[in-house]
């Protein structure tokens, strides 16, 4: 058993009387897989968000690789954990090369030659060697996520947190964006993906996560959550997404 | 009154008032650029006792007329009696607050999704302020900021209260001794009126080229 990269214990997050997260417990280990699915305002997005410290949480313990995650060390444990988000936040003043090079040579003070060239075979990797050079205004939506999974993809990260990545894409875009994360799973990479797409986490998930009213309500692999959903509000759930 | 003359006011109005005023213009601008940037990053922190601090600054700045600020340099706070040294400090004091507000609305009108971006790549607060913020709040008060540039050459004029000779001293000292307001006055407006515009087309040039070939953004007027 591939041993753990991060794990989640008592986690809780309120936004003044609202919980959140209600003392959310997790495991993840490495080379797995995690797909989170449930309905808006669960709290799923916000429990990525505490992983790699966007949010900070109110009580709990996260660890990651055997470290305690502090306010104090966030800025270490993010050089490890890449991210992706629903609304793909690129920096518009940077170029595509720009975007993913910026941090690798200017934060981790990575050789600059050495850097371009891995993101550039990064870009290649996902389709884009002929845009390095030009603006996020000028590509699509799928595009523009692709360039984000290669920024997130350059610092060389041990885990990638997708937050609904193909949400705010046209339908003929998403395939693009999951064939890249489906690829990053077939090669062994640390993922946890909050999204709607059922297809996606039946092919690729080693484990699917419901997620609703601040916790997980039940994670089992795939073939065990679609069929077999032990409980009542997991059942509601797939009844209205798989068959709307 | 024949062309020598005017040669002549011109030539005095230029090196007597318009060099003076020129060798305050950068100094005063590049610090009170200075204090924007710096402050603006500042406040943008929320800094308890800091942030009050600025806050009154900016508050008291926007309450004092610059006139009296450059009484105040020179006679009261420790310049030396210096008339450009009190005049750089007190145009620096009252532009800097300006700037300093103008630099903070541009940064928090920045996307959150930036500041979360940033984040995800591993940058703190001054790096994530440094690489992708600020670069896109300064483009987007850029006009802001000019506007007040142009402000700050103007009103360099009051430097002739506490015995700095520039432009618009210069202008009124030969109006003294020649009795030719016209002339003088007007010539005097004229140089005033060619560097403000030129900083205002450089700036606007810089503005429309960056944003349209950084964020693709087509300008809102016509103007070519």
């Amino acid at each position: 058993m591939a041993d753990v990269i991060i794990s989640v214990d008592q986690l809780v997050k309120r936004f003044g009387a609202l919980t959140v997260l209600d003392r959310v417990s997790f495991e993840l280990h490495r080379q797995e897989v995690v797909v989170i699915c449930g309905p808006s305002g669960s709290g799923k997005s916000t429990f990525i968000r505490c992983l790699n410290g966007l949010e900070a949480s109110d009580a709990g313990t996260i660890r990651f690789n055997g470290t305690v995650v502090t306010r104090k060390n966030f800025h270490e444990i993010r050089k490890h954990i890449g991210m992706v988000f629903q609304a793909f936040n690129l920096f518009p003043h940077l170029t595509v090369l720009e975007n993913a090079t910026i941090s690798p040579i200017k934060i981790l003070n990575r050789p600059k030659d050495e850097v371009i060239r891995e993101v550039t075979a990064l870009f290649e990797m996902v389709g884009l060697s002929d845009k390095i050079h030009f603006r996020p205004y000028q590509l699509s939506g799928g595009q523009q996520q692709r360039v984000a999974i290669v920024r997130a993809l350059a610092l060389k990260p041990d885990l990638l947190l997708f937050d609904e990545p193909t949400s705010a894409l046209d339908p003929e875009m998403i395939k693009g964006v999951l064939d890249v994360m489906r690829d990053l799973a077939k090669n062994g990479m640390t993922m946890i993906v909050v999204t709607h797409e059922m297809g996606f986490a039946k092919e690729v998930a080693d484990r699917i996560a419901f997620f609703n009213k601040g916790n997980f309500v039940e994670i089992k692999e795939p073939r065990g959550f679609f069929e077999n959903p032990e409980n009542e509000e997991t059942r509601r759930f797939l009844g209205q997404i798989l068959h709307p | 009154m024949d062309l020598t003359w005017h040669w002549n006011i011109l030539r005095i109005l230029f090196l007597k008032g318009f060099i003076p005023t020129v060798k305050l213009v950068p100094i005063a601008m590049f610090l009170a650029l200075l204090v924007g940037v710096v402050g603006g990053s500042l406040r943008v922190l929320r800094i308890p006792v800091l942030n009050h601090l600025l806050g009154i600054y900016a508050y008291v700045m926007r309450g004092v007329p610059t006139i009296l600020l450059m009484f105040i340099c020179y006679f009261v706070l420790p310049t030396g009696r210096n008339p450009m040294n009190a005049a750089i400090l007190a145009l620096v004091l009252s532009n800097g607050a300006y700037m300093m507000e103008i630099v903070r609305g541009g940064l928090e009108a920045i996307d959150r999704g930036q500041h979360d971006a940033a984040k995800a790549v591993a940058m703190n607060f001054w790096q994530s302020i440094r690489y992708i913020i600020l670069p896109q709040a300064v483009l987007l008060v850029l006009p802001a900021l000019v506007g007040q540039l142009v402000l700050l050459i103007k009103v360099t004029a009051l430097a002739s209260v506490i015995g700095y000779v520039e432009l618009t001293k210069m202008a009124l000292n030969l109006n003294g001794s020649t009795m030719s307001p016209l002339p003088i006055f007007f010539y005097s407006g004229c140089f005033y009126f060619v560097v403000c515009h030129s900083l205002k087309w450089v700036a606007d040039r810089c503005e429309r080229i960056t944003k349209e070939r950084i964020m693709g953004k087509a300008p809102i007027h016509g103007l070519a």
